[in-house]
């Protein structure tokens, strides 16, 4: 039997704007939602990285049993890491952890053939993954939630957990050479929710949802 | 008239405006307020009043009054003062009967002396004709015409941060900024009005000086990296922790800063003579407007009335306009010596010290040209037979100011009367916030820059730049403000709310009637309770009030300052909607089935999955059909789905519900009911025991937060050895249900669907089309099925799966209407729906569901208490008789006994099995017994007879889960 076909919970939502599609880990998601991506990926992009795969960990044994993996934690919670395999990993607590893959990384299958030691509760995640780029990113954030983005510390790797559009979210600021950019996770049954509003009030600012080819390296 | 280019003017010249107003043409110049390009072209009158209809002209020139209210179009309470003219504009007055210059209503001043105030607390409580008076009253007291079909305005409403944030761009507001932005903080500055400088730009007394001081310091902030300007932008309120709503034209900004300095300045004050409202008298602040923001002329030959330096500076910027000043008619005893005097004297200006003015008089069109002063006394009195009259065409007003303390107010700030100054000026501020200029008592312009300099200082130290300032500001030695700026008339029209027509008398005739408290004769006489809030009438008032009952003003107290500082239109604080939505993983999969969806908390959820051509209950019951008869699905991914893990998982579960788990075989599940402390029953679910130390358990969709954030708090506080694990959100899930659902299931999966290895209430793990499933066999609707539950993002893979399988078994999915109506063939109760806030599980027979015998759990003490105590009433199901035709009870209609309420019904519907309506009650327990006859009272108020009978309705003895097919 054929490996079962990953839906992105952002479909619904994506679907009706006639996106061209790309299948990425088993996941439909959209390659381009037109010739204006890159545009809109300079001013205020909203990207759908879902696919990407995900595990979480807590508890007082949580730090340990990634270890044995051989997977880093950040020091620091309210932090995260990218390992040189570019699977990223974010404390968003003393004891909880997520794990995300890089395009076809195997460490969270890893964590899910593991089986958990005491004091180690697995948190199965498929969130809504979202990356927000562009020069207004800072002012789309302002338009949707309370959080001062523009007051992270960027070097420093910082994981905000907050409230946006109503929304509960975890939010990573990434510094790259091309500007920074925000990594986003929320409960999946709030994802088409998030996902719209946010490229609403993108459009606001020149922006909107754009596509894996724009993204390019900032999808991995 | 208009005047040639001023400095600082807010006019482009290049660009005429074309308007209308009130029917007639009129042209303006782009940047001009609709008020000041009417005045401009001679219209002086501009508005009529709220309650005599008196023609009203500029009285502030700020949005300090409402005398110019407009209409524009579809847009209402258009300020003429401060909304500048567009081209294509089509004003009318507000509050006019055929318009304002043939205003209907224009007379009912003249039966002033039978609508005193107050005068409809008495006059109308008659309960029979209230409504037709109520009529009336609604009809001649609008501010203008609602047009329901004015589109739905959407705005952007955003959060912005900053370091310091300075309420008033004028000179003190304009140094604040500089200096906290010097000491390193981000600073925002804003200003209501249009171009920032404040009163440093218009109260100049013809003294260029003074304007570059401020133009300077608006250079500096406007050049400066941490400034951030923001003009056309007011403080709409103060909250806690320095959260201070900024608003814009297009929309509300949150602030959230370290620390905030208001600079907000002061409203002038009408000096308060009969007649005082005629077009032509106005504010003194106001013509100086007038002249430096739009280059307009405010009047020809005008007298004013002072009594303060500010006045003298006012008949200076009118004789640089070209303007006749009359005489100075200042209300104090005594002049001081100033330049400002010098220079008018010099110029052949008359002085007139201890004179007030006692009327003006209005031309045939009721505006100004003229007035009467007196002399008057120490105490303010008029000295009889010193009357004289001065033709004039204006009269500016500048006997005193109010601190706009709104936002230090409402910040919780202890403001004390400061008798020099007779102001109120803050004593004690809270922490983060800082005042400075002439809110805080400074009015010479070098102070008001150095008081500015020291609160940027002191509130950059608060924020963690720089240091405080030890700076200390000589106070003033010259009051601002007159005592008593009211001059007695036995004919009244004194006025002292504009807004609400309100004249002296109408405090005296309050304080008469008792209401001698600040906040009673508030809100008796209505005072400041217009739309202007108080701005221009709140100190006169208090003043009146103290004189009235003996009081100084520090006793008479202020009113409370509450939010908005101006009115904020609706659309800004609704801003773009945020209502959180949420979607299970198959909802695009109900939408292509034509599910009609129904909201349920923040899920859309398909009430049923509509047919073309089938009404909404014959798809129901269609779907209901299906189950009973063949196979269905449903989502079920809403419930809450939770896991505890861990050495004392099941000691905890054991503590948060009612039943045991501790003697649980792996494999099997068990159904769970949770209580509060009080022992009402708060949710309930089916608890499963994949492990030995894993359990995964099931909540109500309703409760699928609150239950997880009450059982960490109790983990956390319990400390036992296990963790919990929300997977609402992570998890899909379907119940398949019916007499084919195994058959179905069995083409998906390897595992043992045989009654002997997957019986009813077990829970297996295994794969079902290849996707890792846990599955419940749960009969929630009274048919074999399978809850299924599967990884979030494999939930449409596996929906289609199984809908493809389930092609030859006639399977179709169904909604939470036919849910509803099995589950009540079956007896089984919704939590919420049959229960509500006092339910405890014996009024609903769930007595086998609660182990008292357990050590612990949560509810067991009420539990114990209430199990020794006789049943107030009874959950119990009920049919409506066999042939009933006619309106159908609906839930929550109430039963009735012996002519008293004696139950509720909770659940109805019409049940295809048993063939006549069936629904589940509360009663009182002596009606409990089945066979009961009782009666339903309907909307309409008839009765409609039902039984009392057993439940279930539908297979008593859970046959259908012994057969599979």
């Amino acid at each position: 039997m054929n490996a079962p076909i990953r839906i992105s919970p952002l479909f619904d939502v994506q679907a009706p704007l006639g996106p061209k599609w790309s299948h990425v880990d088993a996941m439909q998601t959209p390659a381009s939602f037109g010739s204006a991506d890159g545009a809109k990926l300079a001013l205020a992009g909203i990207g759908d990285v879902s696919f990407r795969r995900r595990a979480g960990v807590k508890g007082p044994g949580a730090a340990a049993a990634l270890a044995e993996l051989g997977i880093a934690t950040p020091e620091r919670p309210n932090s995260f890491l990218r390992m040189a395999c570019g699977t990223l990993v974010a404390r968003m607590g003393r004891t909880e952890f997520m794990v995300e893959d890089a395009a076809g990384g195997t460490r969270t299958a890893q964590m899910h053939a593991q089986t958990p030691g005491a004091g180690v509760y697995p948190v199965p995640r498929f969130d809504a993954a979202l990356v927000v780029t562009g020069e207004r990113a800072i002012e789309l954030f302002r338009q949707s939630c309370a959080f001062d983005f523009s007051s992270l510390v960027l070097p420093e790797q910082p994981l905000v957990m907050t409230s946006m559009v109503g929304v509960g979210v975890t939010v990573v600021a990434i510094d790259d050479p091309s500007g920074p950019y925000y990594r986003v996770w929320c409960d999946g049954t709030y994802g088409g929710y998030l996902w719209a509003t946010l490229v609403e009030v993108a459009s606001d600012l020149g922006g909107g949802a754009v596509g894996l080819e724009a993204l390019g390296r900032l999808a991995q | 008239m208009r005047l040639p280019a001023m400095p600082d003017e807010w006019l482009d010249r290049s660009r005429a405006v074309r308007f209308r107003f009130e029917g007639r043409s009129f042209e303006g110049l782009t940047g001009d307020s609709i008020s000041s390009a009417l005045w401009a072209a001679g219209q002086r009158t501009l508005g009529r009043s709220f309650k005599y209809h008196r023609v009203r002209g500029i009285l502030s020139a700020a949005n300090h009054d409402v005398n110019v209210m407009l209409q524009d179009g579809q847009k209402l309470n258009t300020r003429g003062d401060v909304i500048a003219v567009r081209e294509g504009m089509d004003l009318t007055a507000v509050n006019t009967f055929g318009g304002l210059a043939g205003d209907r209503a224009r007379h009912l001043g003249m039966f002033a002396r039978f609508l005193p105030v107050g005068f409809y607390y008495k006059a109308f409580h008659n309960k029979r004709l209230f409504p037709a008076w109520e009529r009336l009253f609604r009809r001649i007291t609008g501010l203008g015409v609602i047009d329901f079909g004015t589109p739905h305005i959407r705005t952007a409403k955003s959060y912005d941060f900053c370091d310091v944030l300075v309420v008033g761009a004028g000179p003190s507001g304009l140094a604040a900024a500089l200096a906290a932005a010097s000491s390193g903080a981000s600073v925002v500055i804003c200003d209501e009005n249009a171009r920032a400088g404040g009163s440093g730009l218009y109260q100049l007394g013809a003294d260029d000086a003074r304007r570059m001081q401020t133009r300077t310091l608006l250079d500096q902030v406007r050049a400066h990296p941490r400034i951030r300007l923001l003009e056309g932008t007011y403080a709409a309120a103060y909250y806690a922790d320095q959260w201070v709503p900024l608003v814009d034209a297009d929309k509300m900004t949150k602030m959230r800063a370290r620390a905030v300095i208001v600079a907000a300045g002061v409203f002038e004050q009408p000096t308060v003579f009969r007649n005082n409202d005629l077009p032509g008298v106005m504010m003194g602040s106001a013509m100086q407007r007038l002249i430096y923001r739009y280059a307009v002329q405010p009047v020809r030959r005008a007298v004013v009335v002072t009594a303060n330096a500010d006045g003298y500076r006012v008949a200076l910027d009118l004789l640089a306009a070209g303007s006749t000043v009359a005489s100075i008619v200042d209300m104090r005893a005594n002049v001081p010596p100033s330049a400002q005097a010098d220079a008018l004297r010099s110029r052949g200006v008359e002085i007139l010290a201890g004179h007030a003015v006692y009327e003006a008089h209005a031309n045939g069109k009721g505006e100004l040209d003229g007035v009467t002063v007196c002399r008057i006394d120490g105490a303010g009195r008029v000295v009889s037979g010193s009357n004289r009259s001065i033709d004039c065409d204006g009269v500016a007003m500048s006997t005193g100011w109010a601190p706009t303390a709104n936002l230090l107010y409402q910040a919780g700030t202890k403001m004390r009367f400061d008798d020099l100054l007779q102001q109120f000026v803050p004593d004690t501020l809270p922490e983060g916030v800082f005042a400075c200029g002439r809110v805080n008592g400074f009015f010479r312009l070098e102070s008001r820059i150095a008081d500015g300099q020291r609160a940027g200082l002191d509130a950059a130290a608060h924020a963690g730049f720089g240091a405080p300032s030890d700076t200390r500001i000589p106070p003033e030695s010259e009051a601002p403000s007159l005592a008593w700026p009211i001059v007695a008339h036995p004919d009244g029209k004194n006025f002292v709310d504009f807004d609400e027509d309100l004249q002296v008398k109408d405090f005296e005739n309050a304080v008469q009637e008792g209401y001698d408290n600040i906040e009673l004769l508030k809100r008796f006489s209505t005072v400041g309770m217009g739309p202007s809030q108080g701005k221009h009438s709140n100190m006169t008032a208090l003043r009146i009030l103290a004189r009235l009952t003996g009081k100084t003003p520090q006793q008479v107290g202020t009113t409370t300052a509450r939010p908005f500082f101006h009115p904020v239109p609706l659309s800004h604080l609704a801003g773009r909607g945020f209502s959180p939505q949420r979607h299970s993983p198959l909802h695009g999969r109900h939408a292509a089935l034509g599910a009609v969806f129904m909201q349920a908390g923040a899920w859309e959820r398909p009430e049923y999955y509509r047919v073309e051509g089938r009404s909404r209950i014959d798809c129901i019951r269609e779907e209901v059909r299906r189950v009973r008869t063949a196979v269905a699905m449903i989502d079920v991914g809403t419930l809450g789905k939770l896991e505890v893990r861990g050495p004392q998982a099941a000691e905890f579960l054991q503590r948060v519900y009612t039943g045991r788990y501790d003697n649980m075989k792996v494999g099997a599940t068990r159904y769970a009911v949770m209580c509060d402390e009080s022992g009402v029953l708060s949710d309930e679910g089916v608890v499963a025991r994949v492990s030995e130390d894993v359990f995964y358990f099931t909540t109500t969709s309703s409760g699928a937060a609150t239950v997880y954030r009450e059982l960490s708090r109790l983990n956390i506080e319990w400390k036992l050895d296990c963790g919990l694990v929300n997977l609402t959100g992570a998890y899909s899930a379907v119940n398949l249900a019916g007499p084919a659902s195994r058959k179905v299931l069995a083409q998906l999966t390897d595992m043992d669907l045989s009654s002997a290895s997957f019986p009813y209430l077990a829970c297996r793990s295994g794969l079902v089309a290849g996707i890792p499933v846990r599955m419940m066999r749960v009969g929630f609707v009274g048919e074999w099925g399978y809850e299924i539950h599967m990884p979030a993002e494999y939930g449409p893979t596996l929906w289609d799966a199984v809908m493809k399988a389930g092609e030859a078994s006639g399977i179709g999915p169904f909604g939470v209407e036919a849910q509803r109506l099995l589950r009540l063939e079956k007896g089984h109760l919704i939590v919420s729906q049959d229960t509500d806030g006092l339910t405890n599980p014996f009024e609903v027979g769930m007595n086998w569901a609660v182990k008292l015998d357990k050590p612990f759990f949560v509810g067991q003490r009420s539990l114990q208490i209430l199990k020794q105590m006789p049943l107030k009433r009874k959950l119990v199901g009920f049919l409506l008789a066999q042939n009933h035709s006619g309106q159908v009870p609906m839930e929550c209609h109430l039963v009735i006994h012996d002519g008293e309420i004696a139950g509720r019904v909770t659940s109805i519907s019409w049940s295809p099995h048993v063939g006549r309506y069936i629904g589940l009650a509360f009663l009182q327990p002596s009606l409990t017994e089945p066979g009961t006859p009782f009666s339903i009272r309907i909307g309409d108020g008839s009765m409609v007879a039902a039984e009392v009978c057993a439940t279930p309705f539908f297979d008593p003895k859970d046959e259908r889960q012994k057969e599979a097919e």
